[in-house]
């Protein structure tokens, strides 16, 4: 049957509405956010920049070019938008059917980078290698499980019983020590926390979240007291907690600290943040960037930054209430909680309240594959959003 | 419920809400924390970060003669040092050793450096620089020596060198003494001196000893440095700033090179001389090993010279004296060469305290200073034979005779006197005027290391009784303390440049002055800062005393045939130049006599005070004259004479 609606019609096909006409009221293309795009392109913006800062000085005075990882990252940045925008074009709920096959698909990969086949850089086996590209599974796992996860429970029917939170935690659990084998301590967290959000906002009982929690305890105490933790992991650990220790990951903690807090109310001014630039703080293009921001932009601009990552999450929250189905509330949720925790993790652990486990800064850390999943998820959000009339 | 409905779905996203709004909080409150409140004290330590200051050492003053003749200089030198970690391990009692591969080194720098593997392992135990610092262990190597060195890194794990500024003495052990030694800044000593070397940094040559000690602020310049911006591998990145280095001030001394080249050489001739007389008493030849010379400008109390035999050459100690080496010439040298002995010998001063003697007795009303006074050739004073020298009476004699033949018996009289008044309560009145004449304090000469002499009284007797009533057994103040005493022997200690400064006192009239050594500092834009003379007092003595003290001594050379100085100056052109003068010997338990010879010229204004102090030598007249005659002749320009030996006198 058909309606007519102003600037076009409604069709339903089967369980689903369609649009004719492409400037019908519930198009989904007049409802995208397009603040959630621009706030996420302003980031990697910043990023960008912060990158070029923080890079520069070290490749002139090794002689090269200084602009290399700028334009690297602005090519990841253009290929970001190509991903963007074919993230918005199909409708999201097609990937509920999709779901197992993208969940094997990604454990897939994982799989392969414990392989031979897998890159092994600084004694961590991340990185798959195809041609000049390097892609990094657990970055893409974090998308990959929140759709798995998000598809676990169905619109209708069974859905608050204790078997699904066991299938949840099961079906995190596998990419979980997959990447903890790498070893990757820190998706693994966020990974964790993803899940436990979807968790939560799937419906489960109090007592099976109250449950997870302890459940979530227990392995981490387990891990601690069985010696689990590599050598450098306990040393970063370690370090947050005694952070006047004399070891090398205090030092890059203390490091840390001083470029951040140097900074003052305004920053040093663009490009002449000396900590950084000096290379006093050790992988100030990856995950910690914010340094950068810390140092030559102050508090003002630190604030800034916090501040319009803090808006993408509040904006993927609206989105989750104002989905029309629980599957994007969901999705939305997890994209949330991962842009979220991200934001806090790397954050924290450089001006030092959190430990420090390597996790980048989404849009602004240098990296093809966390850009690319952290448009993808935008682009998820701008679909769920778009199509929440239909 | 089956299916959530919205309402629990968005109070559920409102949960997480909250739970990330609290994370983003906690961020904001510790960014706030550390960027706001805290951001001075991060800036600071940033800073230290990335900036290195390396310093650049000041050139260290010069020090002249009073006329512009260098006498101390700087030159640049090529020193090999040695990481000492790289070749030795250190045990518990910091002794060094060596480990194979530190053994192939340093045998094979030996023959790079043609000098014994010994000595470079001995300059290797070097405390003259901190532990962790390269010990200097070769100094002057050649340029091709270090070419070789750098040319041939792996044969000389742990060998580096240094272009160093050395303190160049380019007239030798010339004025040693005076001048003073260097070190390298810091040893553990030097940290222990309060806020002398604020500032210094590790490497800079320091005064130890003598004027290079005392004029350390002026000869040390400011040092500047070089500001580097560091990454963190330690790269130079860039340049921050500069600051030049400003040269040390030169310091202008007192001393004319000419007069201390004749001082010093005098006084080694005279000793010399000295050992070739054979004494009775002791039965054997003067062991005369070492001597003093001061000569002083009564004026205002610059030293004009001060030598010290035996002597040493400072270079030594600038270019690093091993251990060993300073064990063997200096610590354990039995003639201990460091001693100045001008300002660090003490002994009593013989006869030439009488003219002290002669001020009080006159001053207190003991003395009529035209009145006659018996000269036998002993007295007996308290049941005790004082004797004079001379064996013979003189009869009654004035006062200026009896300073001309230094009769002990009238001056034994004077000591019986004094040590009436303070039986009766009058207080010690020779121990006083030794004191206003400045014996038993510090002349204040700016020199380090200056010894008080002592004026020993009834007070001082009864601490060392207290102290050690095995050597003093008595606590009673005897007369026959003060009687000895009145012809300058017994306890009492007096410095050659405090006899120096008596006698320009009384040759100026009255005024003690306090010698000086430094006579102006001159920086590098030529501003010349002056050393004012200084008067510690003026002597209360009344001039009618003076005036026949300063006759007396007037004949002490000249007046035949009782004069003792007389046999000295035989010849002396006494009608060109008038001497005022006064021989004196000291008797030390145990040892032979020590010589004594105090002068000024001309006798009626005083130019010039010159004394001489030689150790078991003798007699005043018969060896120490002989010397202080040649220096006059040389100050004056009188035809030079042979320093010989003379009459044996007092």
């Amino acid at each position: 049957m058909s309606q007519d609606v102003s600037f076009g019609r409604l069709e339903s096909i089967g369980r689903h509405q369609i649009m004719s006409g492409w400037l019908s009221s519930k198009h989904p293309l007049r409802h995208m956010d397009l603040s959630l795009f621009t706030a996420a392109l302003v980031a990697a913006g910043i990023g960008c920049v912060a990158i070029y800062s923080a890079t520069r000085p070290s490749l002139l005075a090794l002689g090269r070019d200084p602009n290399f990882y700028l334009k690297r990252q602005l090519a990841f940045l253009a290929l970001a938008m190509v991903i963007f925008v074919i993230s918005m074009l199909f409708d999201y709920r097609q990937m509920k059917g999709l779901a197992p096959l993208v969940y094997l698909a990604g454990i897939g990969l994982l799989v392969l980078v414990l392989s031979p086949v897998g890159h092994t850089t600084q004694g961590a086996q991340r990185w798959i290698t195809l041609g000049i590209l390097q892609i990094q599974p657990s970055e893409i796992m974090k998308l990959v499980l929140i759709i798995a996860l998000s598809a676990l429970w169905a619109d209708k029917g069974a859905n608050s019983g204790l078997g699904r939170v066991v299938l949840a935690v099961g079906i995190a659990a596998i990419p979980a020590g997959l990447i903890y084998l790498q070893p990757d301590l820190g998706t693994v967290l966020v990974l964790v926390f993803l899940a436990f959000s979807i968790v939560l906002v799937a419906g489960a009982k109090l007592r099976w979240l109250a449950l997870l929690v302890a459940l979530g305890a227990g392995v981490f105490v387990l891990v601690l007291h069985l010696g689990l933790l590599h050598d450098y992991q306990i040393k970063r650990l370690t370090a947050f907690l005694d952070q006047s220790s004399k070891n090398t990951a205090a030092y890059n903690l203390q490091q840390s600290r001083t470029a951040v807090a140097s900074g003052g109310l305004t920053g040093k001014g663009l490009f002449r943040g000396t900590q950084t630039n000096l290379d006093y703080v050790p992988e100030n293009h990856t995950d910690f960037i914010f340094t950068v921001v810390g140092e030559e932009t102050g508090f003002a601009g630190s604030i800034l930054l916090i501040g319009l990552l803090s808006f993408l999450v509040w904006r993927a929250l609206r989105i989750a209430m104002l989905s029309k189905d629980q599957f994007g509330s969901r999705l939305a949720a997890g994209v949330a909680a991962m842009l979220a925790f991200q934001l806090f993790i790397n954050v924290g652990m450089t001006i030092g309240i959190v430990p420090v486990v390597g996790i980048p800064l989404p849009f602004v850390s240098y990296g093809g594959s966390s850009l690319l999943t952290s448009f993808c998820a935008v682009g998820i959000l701008m679909n769920i959003h778009m199509r929440r009339f239909i | 419920m089956n299916i959530m409905s919205q309402d629990r779905v968005h109070l559920r996203l409102a949960v997480l809400g909250m739970v990330f709004l609290s994370l983003v909080v906690a961020l904001v409150l510790r960014l706030w924390f550390l960027q706001v409140l805290s951001v001075d004290s991060f800036r600071k330590l940033a800073d230290q970060n990335f900036v290195r200051v390396v310093p650049k050492l000041a050139a260290r003053g010069r020090i002249l003669d009073r006329n512009g003749q260098v006498l101390v200089d700087n030159r640049q030198s090529l020193v090999v040092t040695v990481d000492r970690s790289s070749v030795a391990t250190t045990d518990s009692k910091n002794k060094l050793h060596l480990t194979p591969k530190g053994t192939a080194t340093m045998s094979n720098l030996a023959q790079l450096l043609q000098v014994p593997v010994a000595t470079l392992l001995d300059k290797l135990q070097t405390t003259q620089v901190g532990p962790v610092t390269p010990a200097p262990v070769a100094t002057d190597v050649t340029k091709d020596q270090v070419v070789y060195l750098e040319e041939h890194q792996d044969e000389f794990p742990g060998v580096s060198y240094v272009q160093e500024p050395l303190r160049d003495y380019p007239n030798g052990s010339f004025a040693a003494h005076a001048l003073g030694t260097v070190g390298i800044y810091p040893t553990a000593t030097d940290k222990n001196s309060g806020a002398r070397y604020n500032g210094y940094s590790p490497g800079t040559v320091i005064g130890r000893s003598g004027i290079e000690y005392a004029y350390e602020q002026y000869l040390h310049g400011t040092d500047g440095f070089i500001k580097y911006q560091v990454d963190a591998s330690g790269n130079v990145r860039g340049i921050l700033g500069t600051q030049e280095p400003k040269p040390g001030d030169d310091v202008v001394t007192t001393i004319d090179k000419n007069i201390q080249t004749l001082a010093e050489a005098s006084l080694v001739d005279g000793l010399s001389k000295a050992r070739t007389i054979y004494d009775k008493v002791s039965n054997r030849d003067y062991v005369a090993p070492a001597g003093g010379v001061v000569v002083m400008d009564p004026n205002n109390g610059q030293v004009i010279a001060m030598a010290s035999s035996p002597t040493y050459d400072p270079t030594q100690f600038a270019v690093g004296i091993t251990s060993a080496q300073y064990s063997a010439e200096f610590q354990n040298n039995p003639a201990q060469p460091l001693i100045d002995r001008v300002t660090q010998a003490q002994y009593p001063p013989g006869s030439t305290f009488k003219v002290v003697t002669s001020a009080a007795a006159m001053t207190e009303g003991i003395a009529n200073p035209n009145g006659g006074f018996a000269c036998p050739s002993q007295v007996t004073l308290y049941n005790q034979l004082f004797k004079n020298w001379q064996a013979s009476d003189s009869g009654t004699i004035s006062l200026q005779q009896a300073l001309i033949q230094s009769c002990d018996t009238v001056f034994y009289n004077f000591g019986q006197t004094f040590w009436q008044r303070f039986r009766a309560g009058q207080g010690e009145q020779l121990q006083t005027f030794a004191r206003d004449f400045g014996l038993g304090s510090p002349t204040g000469i700016e020199i380090p290391g200056e010894q008080p002499g002592r004026v020993p009284d009834d007070a001082w007797l009864q601490k060392e009784h207290k102290a050690n009533p095995v050597a003093f057994p008595y606590n009673i103040w005897l007369p026959g303390y003060t009687i000895l005493m009145a012809i300058g022997q017994g306890d009492l200690l007096a410095t050659p440049l405090q006899l120096a400064d008596a006698y320009a006192a009384i040759a100026n009239n009255g005024t003690l002055y306090q010698p000086e050594l430094g006579m102006k500092v001159m920086d590098v834009s030529q501003t010349v800062t002056t050393v004012t003379p200084k008067i510690t007092r003026h002597l209360p003595v009344n001039p009618q005393a003076l005036s026949v003290i300063q006759s007396g001594l007037k004949g002490v050379a000249v007046q035949q045939p009782l004069g003792t100085a007389v046999g000295a100056f035989i010849g002396f052109p006494f009608d060109k130049l008038s001497v005022a003068a006064k021989t004196g010997t000291a008797d030390i338990n145990g040892k032979q006599p020590y010589a004594w010879f105090a002068s000024y010229a001309p006798a009626d204004h005083p130019q010039y005070v010159v004394v001489v102090m030689l150790e078991q030598a003798g007699h005043g007249g018969e060896t120490a004259a002989p010397i202080a005659r040649r220096i006059l002749e040389g100050l004056f320009n009188l035809p030079a004479t042979n320093i010989a030996p003379a009459a044996r006198t007092d």
